[in-house]
């Protein structure tokens, strides 16, 4: 059993949609809408993988990244600027 | 205030036109006057002198009461019936008849007077009325000048809300309408027979909904540009993948510029010729870009209003592109126009200076 990927980004259909897309191929999916809720999800997780949005409502994608780059150092994630999902980086 | 920078030059225009009318019949009086001295003066003087002596008097004759058996017309002042007369279309300009007397007997003098000797009296009121017209003149333009102020600033915040606006509905769109495309992908990949020629119809809705999205919030951003310098074949190279048919006509300069919005410009200007005729040639040089096309040139009717946004002739058009760009030349400090190919088609042309 593999990790879960953690999608954040505020827009519900593109949220919904990214998770439709990785829940299709197979992976486990967590969604969070903010930066907190990822915050939260991590203490309670752990994951293989953090695709988030750049603008949020509370920070931004770069926070997220620092924040996990702290908390959990071994994870890879990306940043999708403004909403637009970026190519999804090989799983670990 | 306006209605008072308006009456206020009309009524010095009245008032000079009254004061010219009133001195030119001032006129009148001067010179009949000056007739009725000179005359005085031929009852004493030999007509030499008073000739030598006048300056405004320009021909003089005199008639005796024998001369009126062979001029009639004289006869009237030797009878005593009249006593002097004035004839304003003599070629002289002023001509008057006065009878004088002299220790020999009645006699008439035909006097030619000149008659800007009587110039003096209006020349001033005549500068006012110049006067008058003129400040007439500039309050009507200023005050024209003004109007159109108002109404150009009054559009101009018109379309910047309007650009607001878009910007705003743009963004607000563009999230929704991405996921809305990214679903439709999902049940396209997965859909079999007419479901699937449905899908793909509903994508190429999307797309057009997608390039509207970006149109609006192109023309709705000021542009700033990042200048730098390129050589054109750096330009070539972006712009050919998108227009392979095209024939370009360039060789090669260096040129200072924003890179992505003279593309986008320029992408521009080739897609609507692509799509007017099936003939593109791009022309390129320092100061000059040209895209012509053989399709069927520019309606007269649409002309004045080329560079408006919302203005298409397309059945599928947004109506922004040539807005966009003219916002896009015009922050690379260029201008952009369009005229009529000949013998058809359309010619865009994009403009710099290079010094």
């Amino acid at each position: 059993m593999i990790n879960p990927i953690l999608v954040v980004d505020d827009d519900p259909g593109f949220r919904k949609l990214l998770e439709t897309i990785l829940a299709g191929e197979g992976y486990p999916v967590e969604t969070a809408a903010k930066v907190a809720d990822a915050r939260r999800l991590c203490s309670s997780h752990s994951f293989s993988l953090v695709i988030s949005d750049l603008k949020l409502p509370d920070g931004d994608g770069l926070d997220v990244q620092k924040w996990f780059a702290e908390h959990a150092p071994k994870l890879p994630s990306s940043s999708s600027p403004a909403s637009v999902p970026s190519p999804l980086p090989s799983m670990p | 205030m306006a209605g008072l920078l308006l009456v206020l030059p009309l009524v010095l225009l009245v008032n000079a036109l009254l004061m010219l009318r009133e001195l030119e019949q001032a006129r009148g009086a001067f010179l009949r006057n000056k007739a009725a001295e000179i005359a005085a003066r031929l009852e004493q003087l030999p007509i030499q002198q008073v000739t030598e002596e006048e300056p405004a008097l320009l021909d003089v004759r005199t008639y005796g009461p024998s001369d009126s058996a062979a001029e009639p017309s004289i006869r009237p002042f030797f009878n005593g019936q009249e006593l002097f007369r004035l004839e304003e279309s003599s070629p002289s300009g002023f001509r008057a008849w006065v009878p004088y007397h002299t220790p020999a007997g009645a006699r008439l003098a035909r006097l030619d007077l000149n008659p800007k000797a009587a110039d003096f009296l209006t020349a001033r009121p005549r500068q006012n009325l110049y006067l008058s017209i003129a400040v007439a003149l500039m309050m009507g333009a200023l005050m024209a000048y003004a109007v159109w102020a108002r109404e150009k600033q009054a559009r101009l915040a018109r379309l910047a809300e309007l650009g607001q606006m878009s910007a705003v509905l743009a963004h607000e769109i563009r999230n929704p309408l991405g996921a809305l495309k990214g679903f439709l992908q999902l049940a396209q990949e997965r859909a079999t027979g007419d479901t699937r020629i449905w899908l793909d119809t509903s994508l190429e809705q999307t797309g057009r909904l997608e390039q509207l999205v970006k149109d609006l919030l192109a023309y709705a951003r000021a542009p700033q540009p990042k200048w730098r310098v390129i050589s054109w074949r750096e330009m070539e190279i972006r712009l050919r993948p998108h227009a392979p048919l095209v024939a370009f006509h360039a060789a090669d300069f260096q040129l200072r510029t924003d890179p992505d919005m003279l593309e986008q410009a320029v992408l521009n200007l080739l897609r609507n010729a692509i799509e007017a005729g099936d003939q593109v040639s791009l022309h390129a040089e320092p100061g000059l870009i040209r895209v012509t096309d053989n399709g069927p040139g520019i309606p007269p009717e649409l002309r004045p209003k080329l560079f408006q946004p919302f203005v298409t002739t397309k059945a599928q058009g947004t109506g922004l592109g040539l807005a966009i760009v003219r916002n896009l030349v015009r922050a690379l400090n260029g201008n952009v126009q369009l005229t009529n190919a000949r013998p058809t088609g359309a010619c865009a042309e994009i403009r710099w200076s290079t010094k």
